[in-house]
């Protein structure tokens, strides 16, 4: 019979508790329902029975036993067992809670232990190994993988096997990682080594050392094997994620340490199967196991880093015997790694620490993304001096720079070069010999925070005003890194020092104020659309309107870097008031020191050397200053009271 | 001992007042030995473990925190104390001498049946029909699970509502209506066992399967 009743409605009905309607529905169903009707008559009627059940009277000796229990406890001074005021079921039901939580303790703690035995590499190892691995097994670092029976270097291949098993994992580190760093970087450490490296896939650090310390720990040749395909796959695992992390990132360090790490890993898993295949007796049959073994491990020492050609990528010379400390800094995945090695290697290693160091500082030197400002500018100098007071100032420029820890690094002379006016501009003195004025340049390497004192320097003594205007954007590409840029500025140094001048020789020394004049007209039909370029220039304006007020005292040159042959690599702008001699006409100084200091301008407001060219103050820059030669007589060169020379880059 | 007509004031019994509290010992006394009596089926462990229940309420009366009736709190404690009572004696599997040593031990009904053979006396005042009935009713509650027998016993012999046999039981409201029901279908299941229909008449699984429902 599958027929179900309403349970409530029935329990409601013998209870009494349904509303007058639910009792006339209820026994409407009960008219229909004859099996209905006959269970709920027997359900009252057995109800009705229970509730006539006679009360059974009480012992009357109850009262009595209850109080003698009282009088017995209260003489015996014993407390009866606490009293039951909770419900059975709910006690029942805290013990329940209570073996449940139990249990469930007892399997976390369980599938803890299970969960830690599997996932410990460690464990694992000491589970499989019949021999667990002895601490310098644990941190040695196996060697290269060994070449072909009978190919050349199988016996020193063979030496390295047994000093796997033989000698300390201290002595075979220094010897692997020259190894390795020879195979990553070249034994001349030329950047060639590097390509190949970034298609590699990468090892997890963490697991690739865990799989060599138990591959080398590893004496059974199946539990090698075990643990260098384990090592494998996780690389190649691993190797994702590297990737992923590394973005695509152009650091040579995440290469270089990918690299590292692959090759370890595999050599030393490689070299630990080849080792538990090889046994030792291999090793003695080559005949130079036991002196390769004898033989001490070059002590460390340092030959220094190098870099390579290749700007932003140095490289560990391939010879450096303390290339482990270097070579473990490089495969420290991040900065508290690095940290960590400085300081383990610190006390023991002091060699290995200055390498570490002056690796790490090169590193983060040279890797230090420039600021990719798209108005990066560059501060050079361009003055315009006579012939006669150019040595005065360059030999002004070098006693600054021997004074101040500067460094003059050469000193060229070419024709005309850097004076060209953008746009095709007419040449200065189109008319004479001005027309192809000489430059001379003299490179200074010092801080970008000693422009400035450079500039007031040229200021004071030579009566000229030299400052730095910012610049527009450079016509040469943007070096990503300090590092890179540092090498682009030496190679045009370089470049500039080694040109030698070109074009005819200086003209003769005017004679005549007729050239004077000349000389003058061109620098003002120069200074006119100068200035009118200097408008449309931020930062430009106070040169412009100065040129445009007083074009006799402050000339604006403007030059396009791009144009010259000198000079490659960005804008300058040169102020030449130091021969302006307002209406008396020009004339240059009578040498260093006879001019008048206070006939030098004080700079342009808001050129600031620092705030315009994204430079730091320790930031070492090589500073042109191109001196264009004019061939005035020292006779009419007489320096104005109040003209000095000013030399404004853009 | 003659009964007292209305319990004392609860508040004279807080106060620590002995004789209020005799009082209302005295005056409840029949309602916990019945409730044990029902709950246990036997004279002598009723009234063995009533008394201890007596004993409880005088230690613990100054815990009595008034959420409750007085004498929902006291049958609490008889209540709970028989079924105690009765899971020690099923843990101790021990043979009550009622039973004459063949039966089963855990069968309450056994020492009933001697008191059924008391009750099929014909007394002057009651039918020896009703009696009969009465004699299987004890024997078919005594049959029944003690958590369908408690609440049967406070339902109908007690006669408390829904609300104060939840707070006797410690249960839901309507886990008391649902387990009431239970509990009407298998004590007729064992009246059935007890007073099998005539074979004539057509087999009445009514019961047993609304129970089951």
């Amino acid at each position: 019979m599958a027929e179900r009743y309403d349970e409530q409605m029935i329990l409601g009905y013998l209870e009494g508790d349904l509303s007058p309607d639910q009792v006339a529905s209820f026994e409407a169903l009960l008219g229909q329902d004859a099996r209905l009707r006959n269970l709920v008559a027997q359900l009252l009627l057995d109800r009705n029975a229970l509730r006539k059940l006679p009360q059974t009277p009480a012992p009357p000796e109850l009262l009595d036993r209850v109080n003698q229990s009282l009088e017995r406890r209260m003489l015996l001074g014993s407390a009866q067992p606490e009293a039951t005021t909770t419900a059975p079921a709910e006690r029942y039901r805290i013990t329940r809670l209570l073996a449940y939580a139990a249990l469930l303790a007892f399997v976390c703690v369980g599938g803890a232990l299970v969960i830690r035995t599997l996932i410990d590499p460690k464990l694992n190892n000491l589970a499989t190994s019949k021999h667990p691995a002895t601490p310098s097994s644990e941190f040695a670092m196996a060697p290269p993988p060994a070449p072909a029976p009978g190919s050349p270097g199988a016996a020193g291949s063979s030496s390295e096997l047994r000093n796997t098993s033989r000698l300390s994992g201290e002595k075979l580190n220094v010897r692997d990682s020259k190894a390795i760093a020879v195979r990553k970087f070249g034994r001349d450490g030329s950047a060639d080594a590097m390509p190949h490296i970034t298609d590699e896939p990468a090892f997890d650090v963490p697991d690739a050392r865990m799989g060599l310390k138990s591959a080398a720990g590893a004496v059974e040749e199946k539990t090698a094997e075990k643990i260098a395909t384990l090592a494998d796959s996780r690389a190649v695992r691993d190797a994702n994620k590297i990737k992923g992390l590394a973005g695509g990132s152009s650091d040579w360090r995440d290469n270089a340490n990918a690299a590292a790490v692959l090759s370890n890993g595999r050599a030393s898993a490689s070299n630990a199967v080849a080792a538990s295949r090889k046994p030792q007796d291999d090793a003695e049959k080559s005949g130079v196991a036991d002196d390769l073994a004898a033989a001490p491990a070059p002590a460390p020492e340092i030959r220094g880093v190098s870099r390579s050609a290749s700007p932003g990528k140095p490289r560990i010379v391939a010879d450096v015997p303390g290339a482990r400390v270097v070579e473990d800094l490089a495969m420290a995945s991040d900065p508290e790694s690095a940290a960590a090695i400085l300081r383990s290697v610190e006390r023991s290693n002091p060699v290995g620490t200055a390498a570490a160091r002056m690796f790490n500082q090169l590193v983060t030197s040279l890797n230090e993304p420039m600021d990719q400002d798209p108005n990066l500018k560059e501060p050079d100098v361009r003055l315009v001096v006579s012939a006669a007071r150019a040595e005065a100032v360059e030999l002004s420029i070098r006693e600054w720079a021997g004074a101040n820890g500067a460094e003059v690094l050469a000193v060229s002379e070419q024709q005309n070069a850097a004076l060209e006016v953008p746009g095709g501009s007419p040449r200065v003195g189109s008319q004479s010999s001005l027309r192809n004025p000489p430059v001379k340049q003299v490179m200074v390497i010092l801080d970008a925070g000693q422009i400035e004192p450079l500039m007031r320097h040229l200021n004071g003594r030579a009566g000229l005003s030299a400052s730095v205007a910012p610049l527009p954007t450079p016509s040469r590409p943007l070096a990503k890194t300090r590092g890179d840029e540092y090498s682009m500025r030496r190679e045009i140094a370089a470049a500039a020092a080694g040109k030698p001048a070109a074009g005819p020789a200086p003209a003769a020394a005017p004679a005549s104020r007729q050239r004077e004049s000349d000389f003058m007209g061109d620098l003002e039909s120069v200074a006119r659309p100068l200035a009118a370029e200097a408008t449309k220039t931020e930062g430009s304006l106070a040169e412009a309107d100065n040129a445009k007020r007083d074009p006799n005292k402050e000339l604006t040159y403007r030059r396009d870097r791009d144009k010259s042959d000198v000079s490659k690599g960005g804008r300058y702008a040169a102020k030449d008031v130091g021969h302006a001699a307002g209406g008396s006409g020009m004339g240059a100084g009578g040498g260093m020191g006879t001019g008048s200091p206070s006939a030098t301008t004080q700079p342009a407001a808001g050129l600031d050397v620092l705030t315009q060219t994204a430079l730091r103050p320790t930031d070492r820059v090589a500073l042109p200053i191109f001196i264009q030669l004019l061939d005035v007589p020292a006779a009419a060169a007489t320096p104005p009271p109040a003209a000095p020379a000013t030399s404004s880059p853009r | 001992m003659a009964q007292p007509s209305e319990p004392p004031a609860i508040e004279a019994v807080m106060r620590g007042d002995a004789g209020a509290l005799g009082r209302l010992l005295e005056f409840h006394q029949h309602r916990l030995y019945n409730v044990c009596y029902r709950m246990l089926g036997h004279r002598d462990d009723a009234a063995e473990v009533a008394q201890e229940a007596m004993l409880k309420i005088v230690e613990h009366i100054h815990d009595f925190n008034g959420q409750s009736e007085i004498t929902t709190w006291m049958v609490r404690i008889a209540m709970n104390l028989s079924i105690s009572h009765l899971r020690k004696r099923k843990l101790r599997h021990t043979t009550s001498l009622d039973s004459g040593g063949g039966g089963d031990p855990d069968d309450q009904s056994t020492a009933l049946r001697h008191e059924l053979k008391d009750h099929r006396e014909p007394s002057p005042g009651s039918s020896v029909e009703q009696q009969e009935t009465a004699a299987q009713l004890q024997v078919a509650l005594a049959r029944i699970e003690e958590d369908f027998r408690s609440i049967l016993i406070l339902r109908d012999l007690e006669g408390m509502d829904y609300q104060h046999i939840a707070d006797v039981l410690a249960l839901p409201v309507g886990t008391v209506k649902s387990r009431l029901f239970r509990a009407r279908l298998a004590l007729r299941h064992e009246m059935l066992r007890l007073n099998p229909p005539p074979a004539s008449a057509p087999p009445d699984g009514v019961a047993k399967e609304v129970g089951h429902g």
